[in-house]
């Protein structure tokens, strides 16, 4: 088969690793106390390919626009990165997408400031584009388009976009645009040097295709938007549709003929689905897990990718949806717990009002507190576990916001979680104010963090040796993360006896 | 002939952007060019614009000239097409933009004189800053 188009990515996105969505963020992190090649080999092992270099799993988003593309008659497909070299004879153009080509998002920017280290996805990324594959590539003409969520982050490396011969960054939801681009990209026609999809031109459900190959880890969307209106987010500017079920079971097959058996129901707030604004609604909840359960059967993984505290405590305490999903359609023998990010962001009412006023919703802000211990207890209670995170550096937040933050945490302890706080990053309707960096670190963020470090430690541990990473041949991954944590423990525990070279406000 | 995306580059305003001709950073030119923005399409009704950038600065370091102003829009269509500093090629393709589109502007650094009485020639409103 002759590929004009290509898609790929680097390897820290071009991998399933080891079937545990959640290993994935390591590669967000700098190699700490391990060899680089040890930790992408945890964060980011390979995966199988065909003879074409074509991979079984691949991101996403990718897929989606492999999809817009084949149904226009393209000669289009993801290949690994590794392979690249068999297409480079034929193919016009090379697509690359990413969620942090820069490692500009959270967490990579906050782990990258605090260390001083480049995250190991920007050095295999740059790798990537730097590699005589691609080199090669442009000598040849081959037109490079680049998108996915961290376009933006070009706009930050001007340098390397102009080095690397980038002809086009697009940045929102590509459907309406990407066959058109792609065509002028193969007639050697001009293309603009960027593009923002505004939400206006976010394509109908009608215009989003189905995907032809399996997505990493079983991950298939359910929506896209929310409506919740958070400041510092880009999803929510998108418009809110709901995908049809018979769509999210056509996906859900095609992984499964491909040998994945697990699904990751992709959201920015699972219970949203076909919710009556931000109040969920049993009925669409209900038919979504019947039909996902019946589809991939007793012995798969089940996890949503998001969902909101707020929708938690509502959905459980006005229907007992959270105990009945869990109970009548997740959790077995086989599936013991379904993890879940969740955000918590700020534990002060005060700044929650001014930042996010309808994520507590239909709780007011005033009580998001209260809604976020709840709903951790309700997760707790039916084997729901969260990884759930913070933003430091919020623009307008104060000391006492922090403080309310730290108090929150002491009061999360009993709840089986991880929780991971984050530098905020300009996106959303904040993305144009500054970054929060390391030297704007106070005494009160640092009391967060080791909260957040020792709460996470405490329940990783208890989460690895209960419920995680059980399956045999996934020992030594479990043991490569034992021994990780345990160097973790006793690193931080050094730096904090030496606080003082971190606070600088 | 002009190559224009379907969709995004249908039913838009053209705008012609000079960019100012130094090594510094004008932020307050990313600030005006948002304002400007706002106000073409409250009085269009328009969500999409393609920004036709006239500038010495290579592909793509202009853009950081216009890196304030992409991360403060949310809510329109932005494509960015680049000209480089060719004067005769702009007023032709200016000239192909005004067939097709009623909404061609000019907004131009106030030093680019060459390139302001050049779009005025033409009949296209300009915007200076």
């Amino acid at each position: 088969m002759v590929y004009e188009i290509v898609l790929t990515t680097d390897r820290t996105m071009m991998s399933n690793h080891h079937g545990k969505e959640f290993l994935g963020f390591l590669a967000t992190g700098p190699a700490i106390g391990v060899p680089e090649k040890l930790w992408l080999w945890l964060a980011a092992p390979k995966m199988k390919v065909d003879e074409l270099g074509r991979p079984k799993e691949a991101p996403y988003g990718m897929r989606k626009v492999e999809a817009k593309l084949i149904d226009a008659g393209f000669k289009a497909a993801i290949i690994d990165p590794d392979y690249l070299d068999k297409h480079l004879d034929t193919m016009k153009v090379l697509m690359i997408g990413h969620h942090d080509f820069f490692a500009y998002g959270p967490p990579s920017s906050e782990w990258w400031s605090l260390t001083g280290k480049e995250p190991v996805n920007r050095i295999s990324f740059k790798r990537f584009m730097e590699s005589p594959v691609v080199r090669k590539a442009k000598e040849r003409g081959v037109r490079i388009i680049v998108g996915g969520p961290a376009a933006w982050q070009w706009l930050w490396e001007l340098e390397l976009w102009r080095k690397w011969g980038v002809d086009t960054v697009i940045d929102g939801e590509v459907e309406r645009v990407i066959v058109d681009l792609v065509e002028k990209a193969l007639n050697n026609e001009p293309l603009p040097d960027y593009i923002y999809v505004g939400p206006r031109d976010s394509p109908s459900i009608e215009e989003i295709p189905v995907i032809k190959g399996a997505s990493v880890n079983g991950l298939v969307e359910i929506m896209r938007g929310c409506p919740r209106g958070c400041k510092f987010c880009s999803v929510t500017l998108r418009p809110l549709r709901y995908i049809p079920l018979d769509i999210i079971k056509k996906e859900i097959r095609v992984n499964l003929r491909a040998g994945v058996k697990g699904v990751i129901l992709h959201s920015e707030d699972v219970l949203l689905y076909g919710a009556n604004g931000v109040k969920p609604k049993p009925e669409p909840l209900l038919k979504l897990h019947d039909m996902v359960v019946k589809e991939i059967g007793e012995n798969s993984d089940l996890a949503w990718a998001h969902a909101s505290l707020a929708a938690i405590k509502y959905a459980e305490e006005e229907y007992g949806l959270i105990s009945k999903i869990m109970n009548e359609y997740v959790l077995n023998d086989h599936r013991r717990f379904l993890g879940v990010e969740v955000g918590i962001e700020t534990g002060s009412p005060r700044l929650a009002k001014i930042i996010m006023p309808a994520k507590s919703a239909p709780y007011p802000p005033e009580k998001w507190p209260e809604v976020v211990e709840d709903a951790f207890r309700i997760m707790h209670e039916n084997n729901i576990i969260p990884a759930a995170t913070l933003i430091l550096g919020l623009p307008e937040e104060k000391p006492e916001d922090v403080v309310k933050t730290a108090e929150l945490l002491d009061r999360l302890r009993p709840y089986r979680s991880v929780i991971v706080p984050m530098f905020f990053v300009p996106m959303g309707a904040l993305k144009k104010n500054k970054w929060f960096l390391r030297d704007h670190i106070t005494r009160e963020h640092i009391e967060v963090m080791y909260k957040c470090f020792e709460h996470t430690i405490y329940w990783a541990e208890d989460i690895i040796n209960k419920f995680y990473l059980k399956e045999p041949y996934l020992f030594p991954v479990r043991m490569g993360l034992k021994l990780f944590l345990k160097y973790a423990k006793r690193r931080v525990r050094n730096i904090t006896k030496h606080m003082e070279i971190f606070v600088k406000a | 002939m002009i190559s224009r995306l379907k969709v995004l580059e249908e039913e838009n305003v053209d705008i012609i952007i000079g960019l100012p001709d130094t090594e510094q950073v004008y932020e307050s030119f990313s600030i005006h060019l948002f304002q400007y923005i706002n106000n073409v399409a409250r009085s269009t009704g328009k969500r999409r614009f393609t920004l036709h950038i006239v500038s010495i600065k290579p592909k793509p370091l202009y853009t950081e000239e216009l890196r304030q102003f992409i991360q403060s829009n949310i809510a329109y269509t932005i494509v960015i097409r680049y000209y480089g500093h060719d004067l005769e090629k702009i007023k032709e393709y200016v000239e192909e933009l005004k067939k097709n589109n009623p909404h061609v502007y000019g907004f131009v650094y106030h030093d680019f004189k060459e390139l302001s009485n050049l779009l005025r020639s033409l009949d296209l409103e300009v915007e200076e800053v």
